[in-house]
């Protein structure tokens, strides 16, 4: 093909190997980037942690909701129903008044939710 | 040297775009030429010396017409301008077509432009000279294109909103000779001196232009008669942005927007009608051509139109005095009278991608269709036929594309490979859409019934272009964003393509390696170890990028936008922004409260970036539909949402920490100002506060964190206005202690923001304080021992 000399050749191979070693880079820098974000917990003056936190039922988004487990799309929705028409959870507990959060399921998220300090 | 006007124009244009960027005095450089014509002329042989002279001769020319029409003459009407606004009477004729449109408070506004003759400040009338951009708030519809008017309001220099890389409205005004603005208010009023001629023929234009338009609108809504507006009149007020959107995504937005080729489809139309009548040829030329003038005058000189009459009047007059016209002879005088007419439109993008598009379409071709055999077909049948169309066309575009794609790739920051396919369905589709709205103009008011029915087809073909449009535009790889090449890398990319006509292609394939050598180098390699904070000017409204040294991209409020039909800051300034940047993915978006201000321009950002999360602080706000808008565009993208409050910290981000400071996590659900996210960066020794648009309730608050509040910029909480009692707002800035401060804010904004009283306290604390207003975007880079310095992007004068 293009009946390149020897000389030819060798700088077609030099390109060829100088854009993949630059296309591997870009790869590797994509992979390494920062991976994603997440809230933690932090105290003026004491280290900055990443721990799981608690997720505030008072003011938790669809999507953070529905992290905890078994609570899906219906639930997490009839969560954030209640809280708009009712007002402020005052205790943990009262998320079993939304319908289909039983006794079985708030024993799972206990430990998970909190309604704020 | 057989295209003569071909080099004549490339030496001029050359020497324009010299001139824009050194400055070369007039003097020398008419001197220079001279001298160089004096010199071809004493060479005049048929020698290669004599003719360089000739184009040096022209390229100073060119140095000279440009610098020359940069000058502002002494009596033009932008020499009256002060860093203030002027209350002025100004006299002059309506020039363009004014556009009326509801503003965002329901106020009709008319926009056109007025050139000047007399303007009066204090009682006395001077004569004066030049454009104004007039936006009137008053009597909208009662004057009309080429009314002679006197008009009262506030003369301004133009402004637009300065962002590093980011079109700016302004200097596109001054590309059009335009460098002022006058604002007429709702209790001033445009007084009709004396009305437009209709026997004038520019004033029998205009009302042909007003029939279509009412003829349109008569039987059409804004969607449909928008676009047949936008293609038949070049009037592209009405046409929807996302039709638009779909249109630049699928490398096709020349049909209703850049070429004028809606202007070869009215020609090609009227020939072939003019000969079925059997009307002699040439004088279906002379005929078309004549129409042809008429309608651009008809379209208020539209530059597109213009330009592309012009192309054709260039084409047809060799035909007419029956001579072989030479495409890119006759194509660079239709650019060189363009240039001599205003040499500023070089820089016009619109002027560039018409020029590139339609020169590479006539260089390309002849190699093309050699490769594709399509000159050899010689026996006529339906097959071949078919054969020559599809690969013609695709020829076609496929040269279009090779000239004008560096410049989409700068201009809109894409590059559109479906374009292809795309050209070969949408052209021909408009070509037929372009013959039935003519018959439809034609037949609508001759029989209801026929109008009624061809404006029913109308209707239908332009639902399938949408349709079809739409569909390719979201086709995986349609279109891929880009950062903006820079012009040494368009340059390269020109001269590699060139290199396609040598009669050995190995050249051409070093030059492709090696063009893709060096642009996936300077990404690989491009490496910042600066944190960068970036305060973006985009008028009233808060938007704040950060860039970590770790890499990641975070945006903080996004301005105003979201509203169909209005100016869209996340569109129109944060997107480019990013894009050239080269940023396409946002790991985190941080909305501070619900507020339009704030939130609009995000929801434009959420549809065109890959959003690694949005943060927000869960006060719902029930009854905004940019807040519905926002939550059911996170949930139709599965964005990640989360919710933080006061004690939260947004990371890991490397040695850069993001606190969120307010609002605490008792606040109610309602959305308020005092509700915003407050969030403190730290990074090493440097440190920056981000107040959103938060109040004295909500600064009281923040004290309690005492000493933590310290940093060396602060972004001034609600766009510096009034913040509440002196005393507690005094000690909070006391406290942060900022070295210096940015409020965001809009110039000439309803609120009267920045107060007077903010900025001294802010002053008083010791921090210089800056406005996004005057001194444009703000780029702040700290460097790995914290320390930091700004650069401002506004051009004070």
């Amino acid at each position: 093909m293009f009946d390149l000399k020897k000389q030819e050749r060798f700088v077609l191979i030099f390109l060829l190997a100088s854009l993949l070693i630059g296309l591997s880079v870009i790869a590797y820098k994509k992979l390494n980037a920062a991976s994603g974000v997440r809230i933690g917990h932090f105290d003026p003056g004491s280290e900055n942690t990443f721990s799981r936190r608690k997720i505030d039922i008072n003011i938790a988004s669809q999507e953070e909701l529905e992290s905890l487990k078994g609570v899906g799309n219906t639930i997490a929705g009839r969560i954030i129903e209640y809280r708009d028409s009712h007002g402020m959870f005052s205790s943990a507990e009262e998320i079993k008044n939304v319908k289909g959060v039983g006794q079985s399921l708030f024993n799972k998220i206990k430990d998970n939710i909190t309604v704020g300090e | 040297m057989k295209r003569p006007i071909l080099y004549i124009t490339i030496a001029f244009a050359l020497g324009i775009a010299l001139s824009s960027f050194f400055s070369v005095p007039i003097a020398y450089s008419i001197i220079l030429s001279a001298i160089f014509i004096a010199l071809a002329c004493i060479l005049s042989r048929k020698d290669i010396p004599s003719h360089v002279s000739l184009y040096l001769a022209v390229l100073f020319f060119g140095i000279a017409y440009y610098t020359n029409s940069c000058i502002i003459p002494l009596d033009h009407i932008s020499r009256i301008t002060a860093d203030n606004p002027k209350h002025v009477y100004i006299r002059g004729v309506v020039t363009d077509d004014p556009v009326i449109e509801m503003n965002f408070y329901n106020q009709n506004k008319a926009v056109f432009l007025l050139k000047a003759e007399a303007f009066a400040e204090e009682g006395f009338w001077k004569k004066t000279r030049g454009y104004v951009k007039v936006v009137s708030y008053s009597n909208a519809g009662d004057f009309v294109f080429g009314d002679e008017v006197v008009i009262e309001g506030e003369l301004s220099k133009t402004t637009g909103l300065n962002n590093p890389g980011v079109f700016d409205y302004s200097r596109y005004l001054r590309l059009k000779d335009i460098y002022c603005s006058l604002k007429v208010g709702s209790e001033s009023k445009v007084k009709v001196l004396k009305p437009h001629s209709i026997f004038s023929v520019s004033g029998a234009a205009y009302s042909f232009r007003h029939w279509i338009a009412r003829s349109i609108d008569g039987r059409f809504d804004k969607l449909h008669g928008g676009f047949l507006k936008s293609i038949i009149t070049g009037d592209r007020a009405q046409l929807g942005e996302k039709i638009k959107d779909d249109f630049i995504k699928t490398g096709t937005v020349h049909v209703i927007a850049i070429s004028g080729l809606n202007i070869a489809f009215i020609a090609a139309i009227l020939l072939w009608f003019l000969g079925i009548l059997r009307i002699p040829k040439k004088a279906a030329t002379l005929l078309t051509l004549l129409f042809l003038v008429f309608y651009s005058l008809a379209t208020g000189s539209n530059p597109p139109i213009m330009r592309a009459v012009l192309m054709f009047a260039a084409l047809t007059v060799g035909y007419l005095i029956g001579r072989d016209s030479d495409m890119p002879n006759t194509l660079s005088a239709a650019a060189f009278l363009m240039l001599l007419s205003n040499p500023k439109e070089l820089f016009d993008p619109s002027f560039q991608l018409s020029f590139a598009s339609v020169g590479s379409i006539i260089i390309f071709m002849p190699l093309l269709t050699d490769r594709l055999k399509l000159n050899r077909i010689k026996k006529k049948s339906f097959l071949n036929n078919a054969r020559i169309f599809i690969l013609g066309g695709a020829a076609v575009s496929a040269a279009a594309w090779i000239g004008s794609s560096p410049l989409t790739a700068m201009y809109f920051n894409m590059v559109s490979p479906i374009s292809f396919i795309a050209n070969l369905l949408i052209v021909p589709a408009l070509s037929i859409l372009t013959g039935l709205a003519f018959a439809f103009l034609v037949l609508n008011p001759i029989c209801g019934y026929v109008g009624g029915a061809i404006s029913l087809i109308i209707r239908i073909s332009e639902d399938a272009i949408f349709w079809v449009n739409n569909a390719m535009a979201q086709a995986p790889f349609a279109y891929f964003r880009v950062k903006a090449p820079d012009i040494y890398l368009c340059a390269l990319y020109y001269v590699t393509v060139s290199l396609l006509f040598l009669p050995r292609k190995r050249y051409f394939i070093f030059a492709l390696l090696l063009l893709c050598n060096i642009t996936v180098w300077e990404t690989a390699l491009h490496n910042n170890k600066n944190l960068e904070i970036t305060f973006l000017d985009v008028g009233q409204g808060d938007s704040a990028f950060i860039r970590t040294p770790s890499g990641a991209n975070i945006l903080i409020d996004g301005s105003s936008g979201g509203v169909e039909d209005k100016f869209d800051i996340g569109r129109s300034v944060i997107a480019p922004y990013l894009w050239n940047r080269g940023v396409f993915k946002i790991d985190a978006v941080i909305v501070t409260h619900f507020h339009e201000d704030h939130l609009g321009g995000i929801l434009y950002l959420i549809n065109n970036f890959k959003i690694g999360c949005v943060i927000d602080s869960g006060t719902s706000v029930s009854e905004s539909f940019i807040y519905d808008k926002y939550m059911s565009a996170l949930s139709d993208k599965k964005i990640k949402h989360f919710v933080v409050r006061r004690g939260d910290l947004i990371g890991p981000f490397g040695e850069v920490s993001l606190y969120v400071l307010n609002p605490e996590k008792a606040a109610g659900l309602l959305d308020s100002n005092d509700n915003s996210i407050v969030l403190k960066l730290n990074y090493r020794t440097f440190g920056a506060i981000f107040c959103g648009d938060i109040k004295e309730a909500a600064i009281d608050k923040l004290m309690s964190y005492g000493e933590f509040l310290k940093s060396d910029i602060v972004k001034v909480p609600h766009h510096g206005g009034k913040l509440g009692a002196a005393g507690n707002i005094k000690s909070f800035f006391d406290q942060v202690a900022a070295k210096a401060a940015v409020i965001s804010v809009g110039r000439r904004n309803r609120y009267g923001a920045p107060s007077a009283e903010t900025v001294n306290t802010i002053l008083s604390s010791g921090a210089v304080v800056y406005e996004t207003k005057d001194d444009g975007a703000l780029l702040i880079k700290v460097d790995n021992n914290g320390r930091f310095k700004i650069m401002e992007f506004g051009h004070k004068n």
